[in-house]
């Protein structure tokens, strides 16, 4: 077992469409991060003040407003519409702002789970195509702990992958906006950060192992890639359109919950529907583990030619 | 169990009674040629080891040799081999509660009964093997025979557990296919069709991430590719490899585990001559050290010059089986071929003389044994008949191939 874990991790880290794809995203974050950083102008002493002024002048009418109708955790209106309102919105010029990292990193979560969807579909993919599942079932015949083996080395390289670049993002974004924008952060910023990269990580694993399961059902990389594209553009749309009740089992819905990190609510204005991020992450690890499974059963019955 | 050309199966080894280790092993290595030396190696060993028990010989020799109490004559290959062949064995009779035989070391390949059948996708199936039987005992090169579609690769495959038998019971090295094949497998190297590898690895690469499946280190892996002479290649992509070039890594990739049984599935696939040469001489070598080694093919001429037994096999059926000689004998005239200036005349004084004979083209076919064609020469000779040729008539294994599938094919319904 130890063996077959080692072979797979030396071919993971060998393929050079991994290599690629690191590069690629790489080039991608520091591209990103330059233009965001050429694009970010520090505003001057007088707008900073024109805009402090004009916030405390918005929190005197959020206040006269009893917080613009809000309940005020504990009574205290004036702390609640200090954390409404951002001083930073007044501010004529855009600086790049550190505060906005976590949402930053939510919208990588589209590539990164496109990441581990390649890898983990051209991992069983390519295997099949070039008939080196033959060669490994001479070494190892044991079908499932093969199967099983590579879907985890698999989603555990996609993860180091994907936390390596998203680490690498944080990083170029932290020094991009100490030498050009705002480095201010809100309370809980820090866990935040750290949540979001997680849970993109851990999806971007998920995915890996969603395209590795296809592909060993498909015996094909292609046939892996286009069914997810299928289904998530198609299939889930159709079943969102006529039955938005069942949103809340749909593959999309729950990825979106899990990388927002908090409620989500869906449906179509007659009808809504609250996804939690802890129901949503147990219905992504249902399609996950429930493909894998299916896959791994498959593949001990069927002949391998 | 198996079909053979002569109508019987490989004939019974004679021992039947239950022997110790060191004298399986012996019989092992006498069987396959090796010195007197290893053979009182090995009963040294065996007997100072505990022979009554399924003591793993393999580690206990490589201890020895260690503590250098049987110097280094103790790892010879061909010691080892049947080492690890007699312990296997041994672990095997022991967990049965059965007595060690020499006919437990009779067959490292049993198929009996094979059946496959692929079902098509618009209905109907294609009968891939038919009720096949057959026997591969251990040690030496056994030859796989039989036309394009014959079953021969379907056959290799449920061997190896690729392809599920719709019916019938395959064992490799006493292990069941393919419920029990995980604890075979480390003994057996195999290329199935043409070599299935990384194309955009290095070769070497390709061998590193097979061999830590079995915790093979790099030095085994230089000693593979060294046999099969692509160390100076070993860093180049496999997709720029020829197609010989990818037959020799699979060679060298299926050697990696030291295997005591090899299957390949035409090796010589794509090789040049002297590649040919080459890997004949590689697997002639391997079954002398005693390593079994089953190879298909439809280089005839090929398998006549490397195996020690054949097998041939026509629309997923055996059709013969046994020893190359044996196999050649049943379809080869027991005879000579004479030439000479006027064959009627020659054809008549043999005639004359009671010799049986038959003219068929530039010659004259005499069903006189070889070591009697002194009497057909002088019968010619007494007649001022001369001899300008006179040689054994031997059948290759290509006409008996071409008869014998021939004869299966028009007994097809």
């Amino acid at each position: 077992m130890i063996g077959l874990i080692s072979s797979e991790w030396l071919r993971m880290r060998s393929r050079r469409l991994v290599k690629v794809l690191a590069v690629l995203a790489l080039l991608g974050i520091v591209a990103a991060v330059v233009i965001g950083a050429v694009q970010s102008e520090l505003p001057n002493e007088r707008d900073l003040a024109r805009a402090e002024r004009q916030a405390e002048r918005e929190v005197a009418n959020c206040v006269a407003q009893d917080a613009y109708g809000q309940e005020a955790p504990g009574g205290d209106v004036e702390a609640l519409c200090r954390e409404f309102i951002d001083q930073s919105v007044f501010l004529a010029e855009t600086p790049l702002r550190l505060s906005e990292l976590p949402e930053t990193l939510r919208a990588t979560a589209f590539v990164a789970i496109l990441i581990g969807l390649v890898i983990g579909a051209s991992a069983v993919g390519a295997s099949w195509q070039t008939g080196t599942m033959t060669t490994i079932l001479t070494w190892e015949p044991r079908r499932a702990r093969v199967a099983l083996v590579r879907a985890v080395v698999v989603a555990l390289g996609a993860i180091a992958l994907i936390a390596l670049l998203l680490g690498i993002l944080i990083g170029l974004f932290w020094v991009a906006t100490s030498l050009r924008g705002l480095t201010t952060t809100p309370d809980g910023w820090a866990t935040e950060v750290v949540g979001v990269l997680m849970r993109v990580s851990v999806l971007g694993g998920a995915a890996s192992i969603i395209g590795g399961a296809i592909a060993m059902l498909g015996r094909n990389s292609a046939a892996a890639l286009g069914g997810v594209f299928v289904y998530l553009s198609v299939l889930e749309g159709i079943v969102r359109g006529l039955r938005p009740a069942l949103g809340r089992f749909l593959l999309g819905d729950n990825i979106t919950t899990v990388v927002i990190g908090d409620d989500l609510m869906i449906g179509n204005g007659f009808t809504t529907t609250t996804i939690t991020p802890s129901r949503a992450a147990v219905v992504v690890a249902v399609y996950t583990f429930g493909l894998l499974a299916v896959a791994t059963a498959s593949f001990r019955v069927r002949d391998v030619q | 169990m198996a079909e053979t050309c002569c109508g019987g199966g490989f004939p019974p080894e004679p021992r039947q009674e239950p022997l110790v280790h060191g004298q399986l092993g012996a019989q092992y290595l006498d069987r396959n040629r090796a010195s007197e030396a290893q053979i009182d190696r090995l009963e040294d060993l065996t007997h100072a080891a505990a022979p009554e028990s399924g003591s793993d010989l393999v580690a206990i020799a490589e201890q020895r040799a260690e503590q250098g109490g049987f110097g280094q004559r103790v790892r010879h290959p061909a010691l080892m081999l049947a080492l690890r062949h007699v312990s296997r064995v041994a672990a095997t009779a022991s967990s049965q509660g059965a007595p060690l035989q020499w006919a437990d070391m009779a067959s490292v390949i049993e198929i009996e009964g094979l059946r496959k059948e692929y079902r098509r996708l618009r209905g109907g199936s294609t009968l891939a093997v038919d009720r096949l039987d057959l026997e591969v005992p251990e040690g030496g090169v056994f030859g796989f025979l039989g036309p394009n579609g014959a079953g021969k690769t379907t056959t290799i495959r449920c061997l190896l557990g690729l392809v599920r038998p719709s019916a019938g019971r395959v064992r490799l090295l006493d292990a069941e296919v393919p419920t029990n094949l995980g604890s075979a497998i480390r003994h057996v190297g195999s290329i199935v069709e043409s070599p299935a590898l990384f194309p955009r690895f290095t070769g070497r690469r390709n061998l590193e991430i097979l061999g830590r499946i079995d915790g093979i280190g790099s030095a085994t892996i230089d000693v593979s590719l060294d046999r099969v002479g692509l160390t100076d290649r070993a860093g180049d992509l496999v997709k720029n490899y020829s197609l010989g070039m990818k037959q020799r890594l699979g060679i060298a990739a299926a050697l990696l585990k030291d295997p005591s049984v090899l299957v390949l599935d035409e090796p010589a696939n794509g090789l040049d001559p002297a590649g040919i040469v080459d890997v004949r001489g590689l697997l002639r070598s391997l079954g002398a050290e005693g390593r079994t080694v089953f190879v298909s093919s439809h280089i005839l001429s090929e398998i006549q010059h490397m195996a020690d037994r054949v097998a041939i096999v026509a629309r997923g059926r055996l059709v013969a089986s046994g020893p190359v000689s044996e196999v050649l004998a049943s379809r080869g005239g027991e005879g000579v071929i004479v030439k000479l200036a006027d064959l009627r005349a020659g054809l008549d004084a043999l005639r004359a003389a009671g010799i049986e004979a038959t003219m068929g083209g530039d010659a004259l076919r005499v069903a006189v044994p070889v070591h009697e064609s002194e009497r057909v020469s002088r019968t010619l000779a007494e007649r001022g008949l001369y001899i300008t040729e006179l040689r054994p008539d031997e059948v290759d294994l290509e006409t008996v191939f071409l008869e014998l599938t021939r004869d299966e094919a028009e007994a097809a319904p």
